[in-house]
């Protein structure tokens, strides 16, 4: 269905192309899973199957990508409307309609489909992507598991044989990203559709790939997933531990390792993990019994939430349960309907901006929110200069965060790790007590993600007390101390990491999963018990 | 099989232009309020009991802001006429030839009353495009457009759209802003905040743009060549009429040149239009016939506008401000014409949600 030949891409003004020519064929009705760190060409490489790279970006193609027959070299992108469906990685951005009935049939719309075959095909695409009861709904009123699912279903518009998806479920709570994946899977198998998917969180979607293309250090492999995983960089951890332990053949899905687990379970019988901080300082930040309401409805319900020092607490929760407005309320950017706000003994509220980054930092979803400088190095002195420090202060944080960046670089042009660490330096340059995250791994590649829990983890040591937002239960599972869940603007519960209960399947861990035990969180774990037993 | 009512947005906007027709540069408050009172009821009923989220409730939050400036003004700079002196405030003596200017000075119940008529009739014209905005939100004009000016019109809603959304990424940079302890009022402010707004919006028109490309926008039947062709055939008809209305409007010699210019070019432009109609694939997914009830829509607006213009003709100074001459006071006809109009705004079916 799909042939790369030869292909390599060059964009204006890069010194290297963006991989080394390369050759192979996806086959048709089948899910490929494109992998990668961040900027290794993953994107590129899913923008030539429409020519969308490079008719609409610019930059050389050489050797040629044929789908279904036609040349990128011959086709632009909307000639290619009928044939390829493309859903970018944040859907709201490329809506044009208004309502989800409307937003759907747009493609048809452009491609002349009589008004009848509209209307039956946009019924049909409601029910498929469970959409039924929405289709008359204003598109900003909905919810970021409701707005990938309709983006899928206006990509698939007009029947195309070929999806292209951009990371589908980045933004997704695990129970989103599932059924998303559900979907998906069900396109191939009950339509033949062929999905080409790129995807951070492996261990979401590996299971449902029939191949593997990894995008690394400028060279493009193309296999079964057994095969790719066993020597990718970027791993789910069942998959590191499978490899770790030498298990054939090597399982990709917790269901596959789980033969294992009882032969696991026994070597690991006498061990336990290196406990987790649990603090036992008074708390930094106190909320009481706090209510937020917006209009009619409550974004939060009568929370009770204490921070404590030297302590990472993870907050999980669906999309929408209340977890921004707990760290906007944390930082003085929401104000409670009800109840009290303490932090460090003061209302954030009440506090001036200046008096404000001496006692908490939040680092938004978006760090280039916090960035507004031409360079690296100018960032770093204007945060001194706003914070009244010594200077160089900044950029001796950024340097324990990441040394080997040059000052000169626009903060636009680092990697999302990077910079998330160059807002990270900015923040922490104020040294507050207290630390706040909004979802720090949407977007950041494995390598990126263990590095920030390392950071985040000397932090903590250092006496920070940290409270993050996020959907990434297995990064979770590796840096907190704690987890509070909410749901529906409702606290459910608060454990140390260790002794939450499993039976919440969509916030647990593949570990967890696989051993049935709250004690076990990352493979790593498991994996120094195990090398540690004689 | 819209949202919507079955009426034409199109009938709607008639609606609403009739209104601005009748009410221009009425500053009778009574008239005024009378007409607010009409426009609010029909949008109450057409708006499900959401009317504060509505485009019409934010016009009269902006009208009445509106009229606050005009008082202010007024008193700072206003012309001093005279009346019940209410409080004196300072006068900044101004050189001779500025007759007829005043900065500061004594202020008076006229004074204030008669900023609050104009500045009522302002905030109804305003009040008329809200409603307009409620009743047909623009973007649903779009699929009544001859499909080759269908691109321009998106380009606007488009633009028209990300005005929101602009807003919402300020209060983002300004939440950042106050997390980076830096200033977020003043010039600073609002220096660190524009720029990066304006990024953002740019960064998102591309993005949109590269979705609209891949789902097949602008896809034609006809060859590169004939569309080109199209296009130099459209850029003359403009440049015709452009140079035949100038020609008219500067009222030279040229009379009748300028009028075959303007005849030649709109047919030119009209015959562009005709044939990129043709040569677009496009199709439209809702389905909004002109019915019955939306001419009815339609020609009571319009019927309003011309009833109120020929009240003004029939009573001179009805329509203007009463300030200084009594009581401001309504004629029948005033009163038949806003009654149109409530009558044609009520008589459109409710709109099934």
């Amino acid at each position: 269905m799909i042939e790369f030949l030869d292909t390599t891409v060059r964009y204006d003004g890069a010194i290297n192309a963006v991989f080394a020519p390369t050759s192979f064929s996806l086959q048709g009705g089948a899910l490929h899973l494109v992998i990668g760190p961040t900027g290794a060409g993953k994107t590129t490489l899913l923008g030539l199957l429409n020519g969308h790279v490079p008719h609409f970006t610019g930059g050389r193609v050489d050797g040629d990508v044929r789908v279904g027959g036609r040349s990128i070299r011959d086709f632009r992108p909307r000639d290619f409307a009928d044939l390829v469906g493309v859903v970018r990685q944040n859907p709201r951005t490329g809506f044009v309609a208004d309502t989800v009935e409307h937003e759907i049939a747009y493609a048809m719309e452009n491609l002349g489909f009589s008004r009848s075959a509209m209307h039956e095909r946009v019924t049909v695409l409601l029910e498929q992507l469970e959409l039924g009861d929405l289709r008359s709904r204003k598109l900003q009123t909905l919810s970021g598991g409701q707005a990938q699912r309709v983006a899928i279903a206006a990509a698939l518009s007009a029947a195309p044989s070929v999806l292209v998806l951009d990371e589908p479920t980045s933004g997704l709570d695990p129970e989103a990203a599932a059924s998303v994946v559900g979907i998906l899977e069900e396109l191939v198998a009950l339509h033949g559709v062929t999905v080409v998917v790129s995807e951070h969180r492996l261990e979401r979607i590996i299971g449902s790939a029939n191949s593997l293309v990894v995008v690394d250090g400028g060279n493009i492999r193309h296999g079964t997933p057994s095969e790719a995983m066993a020597d990718a960089s970027v791993i789910p951890p069942i998959v590191e531990l499978g490899r770790a332990l030498k298990w054939s053949p090597l399982p990709l899905t917790v269901a596959t390792g789980s033969q294992h687990s009882e032969e696991l379970k026994g070597r690991l019988a006498s061990h336990h993990p290196s406990p987790r901080r649990l603090s036992t300082e008074s708390p930094i930040a106190v909320v009481d019994g706090v209510t937020v309401s917006f209009g009619a409805s409550n974004a939060l319900l009568a929370i009770d939430v204490q921070v404590r020092p030297r302590e990472v607490t993870a907050l999980v929760g669906h999309n929408g349960a209340g977890k921004s407005t707990l760290l906007g309320l944390l930082c003085g950017l929401v104000s409670p309907s009800s109840g009290g706000v303490l932090v460090g003994g003061e209302d954030p509220l009440s506090l001036d901006p200046q008096a404000l980054v001496g006692r908490v930092g939040l680092i938004p979803q978006d760090p280039g929110l916090l960035l507004y400088s031409s360079s690296v190095e100018r960032e770093l002195n204007e945060a001194d200069r706003d914070g009244g420090l010594e200077p160089g202060t900044s950029a001796a944080w950024f340097a324990q965060f990441q040394p080997e960046v040059e000052g000169s670089r626009h903060p636009r042009d680092l990697s999302e790790g990077q910079r998330l660490c160059l807002a990270l330096a900015i923040v922490m340059a104020s040294a507050p007590p207290l630390l706040l995250l909004d979802e720090p791994t949407c977007g950041l590649d494995n390598h990126a993600k263990e590095h920030l829990g390392i950071v985040l983890g000397k932090l903590a040591d250092q006496g920070t007390a940290i409270v993050l937002a996020s959907h990434d239960v297995e990064f979770i599972a590796t840096v907190s101390d704690r987890v509070i869940e909410l749901d529906n603007g409702v606290l459910v519960s608060s454990w140390p990491a260790r002794n939450r209960p499993t039976s919440r399947k969509t916030f647990t861990s593949q570990m967890q999963e696989l051993l049935g035990s709250a004690e076990w969180l990352t493979a790593k774990e498991v994996l120094d018990a195990v090398r540690g037993t004689p | 099989m819209t949202n919507r009512s079955s009426i034409h947005p199109g009938a709607w906007w008639l609606f609403g232009a009739g209104a601005v027709v009748g009410l221009t540069g009425v500053a009778n408050p009574l008239v005024d309020l009378l007409a607010l009172t009409v426009l609010f009821v029909v949008v109450l009923r057409h708006s499900h009991g959401a009317v504060a989220r509505t485009p019409f409730a934010t016009s009269l939050k902006i009208g009445a802001i509106l009229i606050v400036v005009r008082a202010v003004f007024s008193v700072l700079f206003g012309a001093r006429t005279g009346g019940t002196v209410l409080l004196n405030l300072p006068q900044v003596p101004l050189p001779s030839f500025l007759a007829g200017v005043s900065i500061g000075g004594p202020v008076t119940t006229e004074l204030l009353l008669q900023a609050f008529c104009q500045g009522l009739a302002l905030a109804t014209v305003l009040a008329c495009f809200g409603a307009c905005s409620t009743l047909a939100p623009p973007g649903t004009l779009l699929d009544s457009l001859p499909k080759a000016v269908y691109e321009l019109g998106l380009s606007v809603a488009i633009a028209l759209a990300f005005l929101p959304e602009l807003v919402a990424s300020a209060q983002a940079l300004k939440a950042a802003r106050r997390l980076r302890g830096r200033p977020t009022k003043g010039i600073a402010g609002l220096r660190g905040t524009v720029v990066p707004v304006l990024e953002g919006a740019l960064e998102r028109s591309v993005t949109l743009a590269a979705s609209m490309d891949a789902r097949g926008f602008g896809l034609a039947t006809a060859t590169p060549r004939s569309q080109h062709l199209g296009t130099v055939v459209a850029g003359l008809g403009t440049a015709l009429l452009g140079v035949g209305i100038a020609g008219l409007l500067t009222g030279g010699s040229l009379v009748l040149w300028s009028f075959l210019s303007v005849v030649l070019g709109s047919c030119l432009l009209a015959l562009a239009i005709s044939r990129r109609s043709h040569q677009l694939r496009r199709t439209t997914f809702a389905h909004r016939p002109f019915t019955r009830r939306s001419i009815v829509v339609g020609a009571s607006g319009v019927t309003c506008g011309l009833l109120l213009l020929e009240a003004g003709r029939l009573v001179p100074g009805l329509m203007s401000s009463p300030v200084g001459r009594g009581w401001p006071t309504l004629s029948p006809l005033v009163v038949v014409a806003l009654a149109f109009l409530l009558l044609g705004g009520w008589s459109a079916p409710e709109a099934v949600e």
